[in-house]
């Protein structure tokens, strides 16, 4: 067994398409995608919302001059205003220049323009805005006019802000980048893609795909020991070609992947050994040539790819709304959702069922491929 | 008494609606090269994988060395070595790892595979090769390749299947001379090859198939002896009366005389002298004669009489 281990990986080492493509992808695609997020990320960065305010000659319109001037001071406003008069606040709005218009009075209130539908996150931020001002305005003449002995109590309450629900954390890394899951899913990819070297093992064991299956046949040496020992192989070359694609992404590219390390390590093998088991069962079908199983590896991880969110962040998410067996089942999302609960959540039960899946997996692929591949006697060669 | 190596009885195989092999009977001696001949498709290479048990059947009893054949009996498997008809090699394999991979399938001992790799290397003459892929290698030293992994192990019986096909003729000859070297080392050859020059060059004895039917079985001059035709003698004259052909025919042996684009053809049954015979009537009438050929009957008129067809049709 040793001899055969110790020999393919001799062969699995040379095979330098196979090699190449396995570091390749993790490498380049995790490159690009770094590229490509970063400048995102620059993007997403806040701005002040302009707003156009109008203070009527009432009593209210210092407090809201107040408060805009408060949350306008600091390093990071949340609010570009322009005190301006109704006029002047609706050309600005009808040319797009500020989002929305606050006027003073018993309740503050908030123009928006029905054209501005991109800008819909800016206008709901100032809609939240009013609403709290209002809220508290209220509250605090209500004070005022039935227990104006309590509104100590109750501006102390505004300034630390009582909440009733209490949160619990269920996050280990809160500031992890959103464009993380498209690692995990490039991650995922590189992993299922091993399924080529699967693929050699079912076809150069059977005797009536390749003349290496015939010689193997003949031998003395049962089917089971060499079927066991290419997989052996396979999986642990393939599983380090994995390992320097994942290095690059966690310390060249500082992608965030490296939570709990070692079950990090653990899932990239249990993918790894998916994936080689994913070929082995692909090469164990039918007499077609290893060429055209090759083929059937990208017709079948790809769209796998696909629906886990390699190509669109958020595909994962739609699929749990609509489908959400489709999760449940398909290998690269249960790959990836590995990296994101270890990332995510401070409990395993999720990671676990992943694993468990991923292993149901691999058992069901490993003893379908054993028991075609370890057939000795053929119909036809 | 010595079992045979191989014994196959009554073997049938069909491929759906095609009979592939008919109701086939071999045996086969320890110690002899054993030919089977036939055109492409005549059922060789199935016979073969039958043998092999790498083929199900659909009747028929095999055994090897007196022990029915199976999937499972590795302990006759370890006494096989088989040459296909394609190159078995790996491409990421030098030629040393190649022969000690497939060597590696049979010796578990690391000591003798090195020692009976080594002697694999030295036998098909592979030694500056050693550390050359396959791609690197030209189509006859890549079919050495290929014999030397079938070989490397040291089995008692190796089978062959058309091991010369795309070699060069300097190539197969010193594939044929290994072939023989490898019988006197003991080995029980089965041979299988629709060139019947190198049938009967190393055969000790043949068995003709074609439609999956052992037509006949002997060695080369028992082959020879089952047709009519033993002998043919072309004189090239420039005229020659037709009452001397008709001489000619009523010579000893002779059973057949044209006279066609100025060249005479005899045929003979066997005997001895035909030619001194026919030349002496020729010379006795003052007919003058160029060229004179004298031709025993091949393997393929040997197949031409039994099928009625060549035998690389």
């Amino acid at each position: 067994m040793a001899h055969i281990i110790l020999l393919s990986w001799k062969k699995l080492f040379r095979d330098k398409v196979n090699t190449f493509w396995i570091l390749c992808f993790p490498i380049v695609l995790g490159t690009l995608f770094n590229l490509a997020f970063s400048n995102l990320a620059k993007d997403e960065k806040m701005s002040p919302i302009p707003v156009a305010v109008i203070l009527e000659d009432d009593e209210y319109a210092d407090a809201l001059e107040a408060t805009i001037d408060e949350i306008t001071d600091s390093t990071d406003p949340m609010l570009d205003p322009t005190y301006c008069t109704m006029d002047e606040a609706m050309e600005l709005l009808e040319a797009k220049e500020i989002t929305g218009i606050l006027q003073s009075g018993e309740q503050v209130s908030l123009t928006i323009s029905s054209n501005m539908t991109n800008d819909t996150l800016n206008q709901s931020i100032l809609q939240a805005f009013t609403n709290e001002y209002n809220m508290q305005q209220d509250a605090i003449i209500n004070i005022l006019t039935t227990h104006p002995e309590k509104i100590a109590d109750v501006l102390d309450n505004f300034e630390t802000g009582t909440d009733y629900n209490k949160t619990v954390s269920l996050s280990r890394d809160d500031g992890a980048s959103p464009f993380t899951q498209y690692f995990f899913n490039l991650l995922a990819m590189t992993s299922l893609f091993t399924a080529v070297g699967g693929i050699k093992i079912a076809t150069e064991n059977q005797a009536n795909l390749t003349p290496l299956g015939a010689r193997k046949c003949v031998s003395p040496t049962h089917k089971l020991v060499t079927l066991v020992s290419e997989l052996i192989a396979t999986t642990t070359y393939e599983f380090l070609l994995n390992i320097i694609g994942f290095c690059y992404l966690a310390y060249v590219l500082k992608v965030d992947i490296l939570s709990r390390f070692p079950l990090s390590i653990f899932s990239l093998f249990i993918s790894c050994l998916t994936g080689v088991s994913l070929g082995l069962f692909i090469g164990s079908l039918g007499q077609k040539q290893a060429e055209f199983k090759q083929g059937m590896v990208f017709a079948v991880t790809m769209p796998m790819c696909f629906l886990s969110g390699l190509m669109i962040g958020n595909m994962r998410i739609v699929i749990e709304e609509h489908c959400p067996i489709i999760n449940k089942l398909n290998p690269a999302a249960l790959i990836s959702d590995c990296y994101y609960t270890l990332a995510t959540y401070e409990s395993l039960d999720r990671f676990k069922t992943d694993i468990i899946t991923l292993i149901v997996y691999t058992c069901i692929f490993i003893l379908f491929g054993f028991l075609v591949t370890r057939r000795q006697k053929y119909a036809s060669l | 008494m010595n079992e045979p190596a191989v014994k196959v009885e009554n073997l049938v195989k069909r491929y759906k609606e095609i009979l592939a092999v008919d109701h086939l009977n071999l045996e086969i001696r320890q110690g002899e090269i054993f030919g089977l001949l036939g055109p492409n498709g005549s059922g060789k290479t199935t016979t073969i994988n039958c043998i092999l048990s790498l083929l199900s059947y659909d009747m028929g009893d095999i055994s090897i060395f007196g022990k029915p054949m199976a999937p499972n009996r590795y302990d006759i498997k370890k006494d096989i070595g088989i040459i296909m008809q394609n190159v078995a090699v790996f491409d990421e394999l030098t030629v040393y790892e190649n022969i000690d991979y497939f060597c590696g399938l049979y010796i578990k001992d690391k000591k003798i595979r090195a020692q009976y790799v080594e002697d694999a290397i030295d036998f098909v003459g592979l030694n500056d090769f050693r550390k050359f892929y396959p791609k690197k290698l030209s189509g006859g030293l890549l079919r050495r390749l290929n014999i030397a992994c079938g070989i490397a192990h040291k089995p008692k019986l190796i089978i062959l299947d058309e091991p010369t096909v795309a070699v060069d003729p300097q190539s197969r000859n010193s594939i044929l001379e290994g072939i023989q070297k490898l019988n006197e080392n003991g080995a029980t050859i089965i041979y299988t090859s629709h060139y019947m020059e190198e049938v009967e060059q190393i055969c000790t004895r043949i068995a003709i198939v074609d439609k999956g039917k052992n037509l006949a079985l002997g060695t080369k001059d028992e082959l020879k002896k089952l047709i009519k035709k033993r002998e043919i003698i072309t004189i090239d004259i420039l005229d020659i009366k037709d009452s001397d052909i008709a001489a000619i025919e009523n010579l000893p042996h002779v059973y057949d005389v044209t006279f066609e684009n100025h060249q005479l053809t005899i045929l003979c049954d066997g005997g001895q002298h035909n030619l001194i015979r026919v030349l002496d009537y020729l010379q006795s009438k003052e007919y003058s004669f160029g060229h004179v050929h004298s031709e025993l009957p091949t393997l393929n008129d040997v197949f031409l009489e039994i099928t009625g067809k060549e035998l690389r049709d």
